[in-house]
């Protein structure tokens, strides 16, 4: 149910943000956020809703996109403080408390990637990167080892980027899209990541509106399941197709916010709810 | 610059802290009164202690609870107070436990027993009229006779059972005489008193014998009679099928049923889990709403086919009345089946 490779993408997506193309060498962009999910929902592994036990995920993080070269960034997703916790569960009939609430914190999966221009002028550029899902956080955490704050291996995740400008009705946007395969360890099943974004500046070029939309489809190649972990599996064979939308807004030369909500039209494993993030971000 | 950083940030530390919340489980179930001495038959002669266990809105047995206890057919079985059950004559008596809920309802449950004879006769189309008869006669010019006019063949341990006596002697005259002498070949299987009634004490046979001293003749009959140790018919085992309540998978038949060491909860060749639920285990419940009050048997470690539970001796075969399959972590209801109504 809880996955935290699906709640990592959506932040990621989301810390993208003016991001979205190489930045030039001694350039950078950064981005600091608050995300938070609560849900009562989720999709079941037949794709099917059910209720569980309202679980809330809060994460503040740190994105950075730094310009190494002229053709090659630095790219790192921190998650520093990942706070995962559940309603207390009390008796309807009686008021007894069945479960108290439950919290946990701590550090979240870290994620360094590598993105290298592969065409960077003309109407469509072209970057290919390589992330580094490092196995930071806790894969078991809280008192039944599921209030995870990692998912517990190491992944490496491929992407072809592709970006256009173009116009309609005098109105620029832009489109960017990737197709990527995170390469899962520890039994997990592989995946295929297909996004798109499409937006477009308003107010002088102040303030960006855009949409997004991110499938992920695992390969079903992974080993690990129930019957052999012990009963006990998360975050494997995670399928999703989340829409979303974000504004962002300048407010000085360099600095700016932006708020962004996501929201699952479907998927299997996975919490069904929105997602809501905002942010301070940086150009330097 | 400044002031409206410090303030976005300060905007962030409510959201970050709004994790108070609380989910209130629908965990309702009506109040109920179960008998759990699931009998069917009785013998006359005997009784036995009948049990019942109320269980609260939520499901929680409350073991201090009165309850009442009543037959709708005392002229067949008889109860007391204290649930002891004593049958009077052949037949079906329903039996009825009740109690009043915290909420002032009055709850019940009922048991339809029936009670059989704890004798057999030899051939029992027939009223029998004389069996195992051997009179003997000694220097009589006429014929007088002893006969037992009830023989059996068969009687339950720990039963009682009156023989009664034809005599006739040599005038043709009948009567019943005082001075009949009532003996057992094996008093510690039959013990007869003076009036011939029989008290089955323990499993095997023996012989009664009655016999009567007139002036010139010794006349006996006797009857050949095997003790049995009746067992009582209980229920020993339910069964029925797991019935998936979410979008999982969970189907099977199961067996729940009383072993030498305990119970035994066995799930079949159709048995069938989901594989990607985080922490599915497995209870009983007597709330199908909740496991808070539920006996944990353990996680799930088998997803196809059979495979069984031990349980210990502790347990009663009618203590619960659903087997919940439950994610536990995420307490989310997966399945269940209800053990009996």
């Amino acid at each position: 149910m809880k996955s935290s490779t699906f709640i990592l993408l959506c932040i990621f997506s989301f810390s993208l943000v003016h991001g979205q193309w190489i930045k030039e060498k001694g350039s950078g962009y950064s981005k600091i956020s608050g995300w938070s999910l609560l849900a009562d929902e989720h999709f079941t592994d037949q794709g099917k809703i059910d209720p569980n036990a309202t679980r809330g995920l809060f994460i503040s993080s740190i994105y950075l996109q730094y310009g190494l070269s002229k053709n090659v960034n630095f790219i790192a997703y921190l998650p520093l403080w990942v706070k995962n916790y559940q309603y207390a569960q009390i008796s309807k009939t009686n008021g007894n408390t069945y479960e108290p609430r439950q919290v946990f914190n701590g550090l979240g999966d870290i994620n360094l990637g590598m993105e290298y221009g592969l065409k960077t002028s003309g109407k469509w550029v072209l970057s290919s990167t390589l992330t580094l899902g490092l196995p930071s956080g806790k894969a078991v955490a809280g008192s039944d080892g599921s209030f995870q704050t990692g998912d517990g291996e190491f992944n490496q995740l491929i992407q072809l980027n592709a970006g256009s400008g173009f116009s309609i009705g005098g109105q620029n946007l832009y489109l960017k899209s990737y197709l990527g395969l995170n390469n899962r360890t520890k039994g997990f099943s592989d995946e295929v990541h297909t996004y798109f974004e499409t937006g477009s500046q308003f107010l002088e070029n102040n303030l960006l509106i855009l949409g997004r939309l991110h499938w992920t489809k695992p390969l079903y190649n992974g080993t690990l399941d129930a019957s052999n972990s012990n009963g006990t599996i998360f975050a494997n064979n995670i399928e999703s197709l989340v829409i979303g939308f974000e504004t962002a807004i300048n407010l000085g030369e360099q600095w700016g916010l932006s708020v962004a909500i996501t929201h699952p039209i479907s998927g299997k494993v996975i919490y069904r709810a929105q997602s809501y993030s905002g942010g301070i971000f940086f150009n330097f | 610059m400044r002031p409206k950083f410090i303030l976005l940030l300060g905007a962030l530390i409510p959201v970050f802290f709004s994790c108070n919340g609380v989910d209130f489980i629908d965990d309702y179930v009506p109040p109920s009164i179960r008998i759990t001495t699931q009998i069917t038959t009785l013998t006359l002669g005997s009784s036995v202690a009948l049990e019942a266990s109320y269980f609260n809105n939520v499901g929680v047995h409350i073991q201090a609870k009165t309850i009442e206890w009543k037959s709708l057919h005392p002229e067949i079985i008889q109860i007391n107070a204290e649930g002891t059950a004593s049958p009077l004559q052949e037949g079906q008596a329903e039996l009825i436990a009740q109690t009043t809920t915290e909420e002032g309802d009055v709850v019940l449950d009922t048991i339809l027993i029936t009670v059989v004879s704890n004798v057999v006769f030899e051939n029992e189309d027939e009223v029998p009229i004389d069996h195992d008869i051997e009179g003997g006669m000694q220097n009589s010019s006429v014929s007088p006779t002893l006969r037992i006019l009830n023989s059996i063949i068969e009687i339950s341990a720990n039963t009682s059972y009156q023989l009664e006596i034809f005599y006739q002697d040599e005038n043709g005259v009948e009567s019943h005489p005082e001075t009949l002498l009532w003996t057992s070949s094996d008093q510690t299987v039959i013990d007869v008193n003076e009036k011939g009634t029989l008290t089955a004490i323990g499993s095997g046979t023996a012989t009664i014998t009655v016999s009567l001293a007139t002036s010139n003749t010794l006349l006996f009959a006797q009857n050949f009679i095997t003790v049995t140790v009746p067992e009582l018919e209980t229920v020993t085992s339910f069964s029925g099928n797991l019935v998936t309540k979410s979008g999982y998978t969970l189907e099977g038949g199961f067996t729940l049923s009383i072993t030498e060491t305990g119970l035994q909860l066995s799930l079949g060749e159709d048995y069938k889990a989901s594989t990607t639920l985080p922490g599915l285990y497995v209870y009983l419940s007597n709330n199908n709403n909740t496991t808070s009050q539920a006996y944990e048997i353990g996680p799930v470690k088998v997803f196809t086919g059979s495979h069984s539970y031990d349980l210990p001796s502790s347990i009663g075969l009618m203590d619960y009345q659903y087997i919940l399959y439950w994610c536990k972590p995420f307490n989310v209801k997966v399945g269940e089946a209800k053990i009996y109504d």
